[in-house]
């Protein structure tokens, strides 16, 4: 239980015990809290005053499946509010066995210095100058790091994207295999990284400070209740080991909520040959790898190790919402040019999805074709080079309307939406709007609801609620570390059970249910005071005017949920 | 009548040699709902299975129209 408190300005590093008011927290939890009790809300998000976190969850570090994300957050460059975004791989594991609860990095280096962090195994921290590595890109970078100090460390680095401190800037984290191909993605954090100065963090995996168990009996049990529960559920057991996130491609284009060619369409024609099913079937024929474990502790594997014709190795993994951004939103039906685009964004340290989206609005716009893969390509590769339309597009979907002068953009707070349109899933107009992050499915989720056949998606009623109730609880799920596809089996009664028992054993408390609720609206609410105080309003709430005006076939509807009850959301 | 599916995840799994080009046709009763459909098809439903026509979900009691296209999926709840 410790921070290890970096400043980038004066190079200090210093490891602290954690203040009391931020004991039992982890995650998105302990991030958000933390930022809206020091960050100046109005200040510049690339200035000194940001603080940049990383933070496990409450359970990371333990033997608790599926718990090893790392969550990162700021003042985001990208929306102007607070921003958690957090990434699989192998650096969350690594840092709850190191006792860290959280890595705080304040102030900024001087300009042009770079400097990398490392925290050996018995968590002993030092910056070490990095000039060496400046304008690398991430494959490389972690290829000489592993060099110089091996194989047993995990990685959270930025690329040239997030040096340039453009807005859609990512951080990478390693996998399993030491690749730099999990990303937290969201939010333009790689360019407050890239801000402070600091290229990369390198952290021994191998610690054994993991912060004690109140009940160690307790928490085996309670953890081999919770593995089962995740290993009999249909889409945690069968869906996602085969097929991954990738899996949600023909679902959500049967359903008429696949945003494509600029979320002009639901349904993108040529999406059987992007989907899941078509790429497990390529990855048997051509040696690739699905039902690959990326992240430590993994016991879903919805990972893949997606190869070329020849079995090469392109990227890994090609998800749900990069082959929407880039194949629906992009009107590119070709898996090997999606895959390529994955693999660039990657090694650039960029976000997928917004740099998709990016693409798609300037091809709305007349820039190119809808479906035209290499000029997808030469646009992304603009970035790396620092050219006018490269910083552009870096710089998200907004700055590409602006620059282009189009208004079809799809965006909340300047973040782009994810691979569910709005018109045709009513709830995640809510999410999208309302969410303290910008849009983002992974700050409340609907489609669950729909599939379940609990609520109808193109109808208003009981929308609000649905939200409101996946926003809080993936506030809690980010706090504790928990994969949002091993978070599911939290609707089943067996889930709950173990999970509430192995937080309890974990803290030596007995909560209930209801605890973890108050702790997502404790969570939610400091998250909303601080973008209040950063200057947003209940007028910020609103998704943009075509989502109202222009529908959307297949359905031919539009976004129905009035303003009225969008200010509603956050009536705990 | 006369349905077409298409079946998708491992519930290809349920049809010999499926092809996923084509999908599948089913011949069921005049009068069938999704149920009779799952069960034709022998999909059973422990695998949870969601039955979307013209992008709308199907409940296991709505009756399926003739010359209906027919999309099979197992639950999915978002990445």
């Amino acid at each position: 239980m410790r921070f290890i408190r970096i400043n980038m300005s004066s190079q200090e590093v210093r490891v602290e015990p954690v203040p009391s008011q931020y004991l039992g927290l982890g995650g998105r939890g302990l991030i958000s809290l933390y930022i809206h009790d020091h960050v100046p809300p109005t200040c510049d998000p690339l200035g000194p005053d940001n603080i940049l976190l990383f933070a496990p969850g409450l359970l990371g570090g333990t033997q608790l499946v599926n718990t090893s994300r790392i969550a990162v957050g700021a003042k985001s460059p990208l929306t102007g509010t607070i921003k958690e975004s957090n990434a699989g791989g192998t650096f969350g594991d690594a840092a709850g066995r190191l006792g860290i609860t959280a890595i705080i990095i304040e102030g900024r280096a001087y300009k042009d210095q770079s400097w990398l962090l490392k925290v050996d195994v018995d968590g002993e921290a030092r910056l070490v100058p990095a000039n060496e590595y400046k304008g690398m890109r991430t494959y490389a970078l972690v290829e000489a790091l592993y060099k110089s100090y091996g194989s047993h460390n995990a990685i959270m680095c930025i690329g040239p994207a997030g040096e340039q401190m453009l807005k859609a800037a990512s951080i990478q984290s390693t996998d399993t295999k030491g690749r730099p191909c999990r990303a937290a993605g969201r939010g333009g954090l790689g360019a407050v990284m890239g801000s402070k100065g600091l290229k990369a963090i390198v952290l021994d995996s191998g610690g054994r400070a993991t912060d004690a168990i109140a009940d160690p009996e307790a928490f085996e049990k309670a953890a081999k209740d919770f593995a089962r529960a995740v290993r009999s559920n249909p889409f945690s057991a069968d869906v996602m080991p085969k097929f991954g996130t990738a899996g949600l491609v023909a679902p959500v284009n049967s359903m008429g909520g696949f945003p494509s060619y600029n979320a002009t369409k639901g349904v993108f024609e040529g999406w059987e040959k992007i989907s899941g099913e078509h790429m497990a079937e390529l990855m048997a024929k051509r040696g690739g790898k699905t039902g690959h474990q990326g992240c430590s502790k993994c016991s879903i594997k919805c990972s893949n190790e997606f190869v070329d014709a020849e079995g090469k190795y392109v990227t890994s993994s090609l998800e749900y919402e990069t082959i929407w951004s880039m194949g629906g939103m992009t009107g590119i039906d070709d898996l090997d040019i999606i895959a390529q685009l994955d693999f660039l964004c990657d090694d650039l340290g960029i976000d997928t999805m917004s740099t998709g989206v990016g693409v798609a609005v300037a091809m709305d716009a007349g820039y190119k074709s809808f479906g035209d893969g290499q000029a997808a390509i030469a646009m992304v590769e603009e970035i790396a080079k620092g050219t006018e339309l490269g910083r552009v597009l870096g710089n998200g979907p907004e700055a590409v309307g602006k620059y282009f002068k189009h208004s079809r953009v799809p965006i909340v707070k300047g973040q782009s939406i994810s691979g569910y349109d709005p018109r045709a899933m009513q709830g995640n107009a809510v999410t999208y709007a309302t969410s303290p992050m910008g849009a983002d499915h992974t700050a409340g989720n609907v489609v669950a609801e729909y599939v379940a056949g609990k609520l109808d998606p193109l109808k208003t009623e009981g929308q609000v609620a649905a939200s409101r109730h996946h926003q809080i609880i993936m506030a809690v799920v980010d706090s504790i570390g928990l994969c949002v596809l091993a978070s599911y089996v939290l609707s089943t009664p067996e889930g709950r059970q173990a999970f509430i028992k192995a937080i309890n054993a974990k803290l030596g408390v007995t909560l209930e249910l209801t605890s973890l609720t108050e702790l997502g609206i404790r969570i939610l609410k400091a998250e909303r005071a601080f973008n209040r105080k950063a200057g947003f309003t209940n007028k910020d709430d609103r998704l943009p005017r075509f989502f109202y005006e222009e529908p959307l076939p297949p359905h031919n509807t539009v976004v129905q949920i009035s303003d009225e009850d969008m200010d509603k959301t956050f009536e705990f | 009548m006369r349905v077409q599916i298409k079946l998708f995840s491992v519930l290809r799994d349920y049809v010999s040699d499926y092809d996923p080009q084509k999908g599948v046709a089913a011949d069921l009763p005049a009068v069938a709902t999704v149920s009779d459909l799952l069960s034709h098809l022998g999909i059973p439903m422990s695998k949870v299975p969601v039955v979307i026509c013209n992008g709308r979900i199907l409940k296991a009691t709505d009756t399926i129209q003739p010359d209906s296209t027919l999309h099979i999926f197992q639950p999915v709840a978002g990445g």
